[in-house]
């Protein structure tokens, strides 16, 4: 048995921070939405001001993520290469329906050094941090930006905003639900866990 | 003694100044009856705001000789003339103004009604008499008993106004200038408040932005939605009804989900935000219109979304089971 390096310190850092970011961005944002219905903050007024000041924390975040995996080419961990595209993303979706329930090891195994995301995982993060965080950090500035600027506000184009800020929000808690649960395919069900926060994985 | 060949001649030149002399005594006389009503105009300058009453304005035209001691003038010479508009016009623009704008009146809902002239509404008797009858009442037209113009009488009588206005229409509304609620802009609907309720001292303690200071938003509110939507109650009861009875401030709406929810108060009160008039629109249309959190949902939209979200659940959920189901012991 020996130890693996998977993430650095600051990839923790990171993921935490941007984890429960989101988590709260989330349930301000649907307190907001649902203020009837929704109103586990006690008050809109007061989940506003949550969703303000973590939706400027996670944007912080995300421009600290991007600075540090450009800086230190840990981005390459996110590019799929030949191998990835198109065989492996095939491999890797037949393990997730197939394989796991017949017990066969995983095709790609994360090492830290040449490898950290499957192909699947690769898609799924860049997606993520390439086009949907942005994407929701652009509405949400925007909307920020119109709410203390109202005089100028065009609300055909607020109305657009309004939609598209929400829809990410809903695919982004759904992938929060797949993503917590594919944490429990590795190894052992903790195994995933473990490493996002010791930064290191068991292999055996 | 006149040859013959003279008299064509003659004729022609007597014919011209005869013609050219009556002309110029027609136009003489134009000309005075201008003279003089520029004289009148200018001459009410000189009048002293705080001395205008009827009376002492007919003693004084009659005075002067100016336009002929009111016969055939017509009402609008006075109370729509520019020139006395300042001595005419009450600061507030409400009861006791005696100036109407011509141009404005043509939008209000009497003129559309018909009532075209003066003489519609008002008393037409000679104006030498200054009978204090060319004001009238809005009951003198609307009926007392029933239609919206009683309900809203009603509503003020049981309202926070009730003691203070003791149900006189003109407090807010100028009957001149008057509009529909469909037809009237934000800006129009809030003056009736506006005239009492901003505060004009200057002191900073009693504006409207302090005292609304303990809302989050509130320069947005207060520029975006009337009044009424907040300090009155929606009921069953008819639009005018509810919309008239003003409540006391404690009884306004504070919490924010009252307005920020599908079906929330908003709902009846959708012809009251923003500046433009929504003229026969249906509420669906209306919501077309704008947007605010919570209360103009996307109703599609959060159906998609929420179908995504239970979707992953019953993908992990059944991955979850087999992969259970599966596992070595």
């Amino acid at each position: 048995m020996s130890e693996v390096k998977i993430a650095t310190g600051i990839d923790r850092t990171w993921h935490w921070i941007h984890a429960f970011g989101i988590l709260l961005l989330a349930l301000t944002g649907f307190n907001i939405h649902y203020a009837d219905k929704f109103n586990i903050f006690g008050s809109m007024a007061i989940a506003v001001e949550i969703h303000e000041i973590i939706g400027w924390l996670v944007t912080l975040d995300f421009a600290g993520w991007l600075a540090y995996n450009i800086g230190s080419r840990r981005i390459r961990f996110y590019l799929p290469n030949s191998e990835d595209v198109p065989g492996g993303l095939f491999k890797q979706a037949r393990y997730y329906l197939y394989g796991i329930f017949a017990h066969e090891p995983h095709p790609f195994a994360e090492d830290g050094v040449t490898r950290k995301f499957n192909p699947l995982q690769k898609f799924g993060y860049l997606g993520m941090m390439v086009l949907l965080v942005p994407a929701q950090i652009v509405s949400g500035l925007t909307l920020d930006y119109f709410v203390e600027n109202w005089e100028n506000v065009n609300q055909a184009t607020l109305k657009i905003v309004f939609w598209g800020h929400t829809l990410l929000a809903y695919c982004f808690v759904a992938f929060i639900v797949g993503h917590i649960y594919l944490a429990t395919t590795g190894e052992t069900p903790t195994a995933h866990f473990k490493m996002m926060i010791t930064g290191k994985k068991q292999q055996s | 003694m006149l040859k013959f060949r003279y008299f064509a001649p003659l004729m022609l030149l007597l014919t011209l100044l005869l013609t050219t002399s009556a002309g110029a005594d027609r136009d003489e006389a134009a000309e005075a009856e201008e003279e003089e009503a520029a004289e009148a105009e200018e001459a009410v300058m000189e009048i002293d705001p705080s001395e205008v009453t009827t009376e002492k304005l007919i003693e004084w035209f009659k005075e002067r000789n100016l336009v002929h001691n009111f016969e055939g003038v017509e009402c609008d010479f006075c109370h729509s003339n520019p020139a006395l508009k300042t001595k005419l016009q009450s600061p507030t623009n409400r009861v006791r103004d005696y100036y109407v704008d011509p141009e404005e009146y043509k939008n209000s809902v009497h003129f559309e009604e018909g009532m075209e002239s003066c003489a519609d509404c008002h008393d037409d008797s000679c104006m030498t008499c200054a009978k204090p009858s060319h004001v009238i009442g809005c009951f003198d037209c609307h009926e007392e008993d029933e239609g919206e113009q009683s309900e809203a009488r009603e509503s003020v009588a049981h309202s926070v106004h009730s003691d203070f206005m003791k149900g006189k229409c003109a407090d807010c509304h100028n009957p001149h200038y008057i509009k529909r609620a469909v037809d009237m802009t934000l800006t129009e609907k809030n003056s009736g408040c506006l005239e009492c309720h901003e505060d004009k001292s200057g002191n900073d303690k009693f504006t409207l932005a302090k005292r609304h200071a303990w809302h989050p938003q509130a320069s947005l509110h207060l520029s975006r939605i009337a009044c009424i939507a907040c300090h009155t109650q929606p009921s069953d009861e008819s639009a005018t009804a509810f919309k008239h009875l003003i409540l006391p401030s404690e009884q306004a709406a504070r919490a924010c989900e009252e307005c920020h929810a599908a079906d929330g108060r908003m709902m009846k009160y959708l012809i009251d935000i923003g500046e433009a008039p929504k003229t026969g629109l249906s509420t669906e249309q209306m919501i077309e219109q704008f947007y605010f959190s919570g209360g103009t949902r996307n109703k599609v939209l959060d159906k998609i979304g929420l179908i995504l979200i239970l979707l992953a659940l019953a993908g992990v959920v059944v991955h979850g089971l087999v992969r259970i189901l599966r596992r070595r012991k």
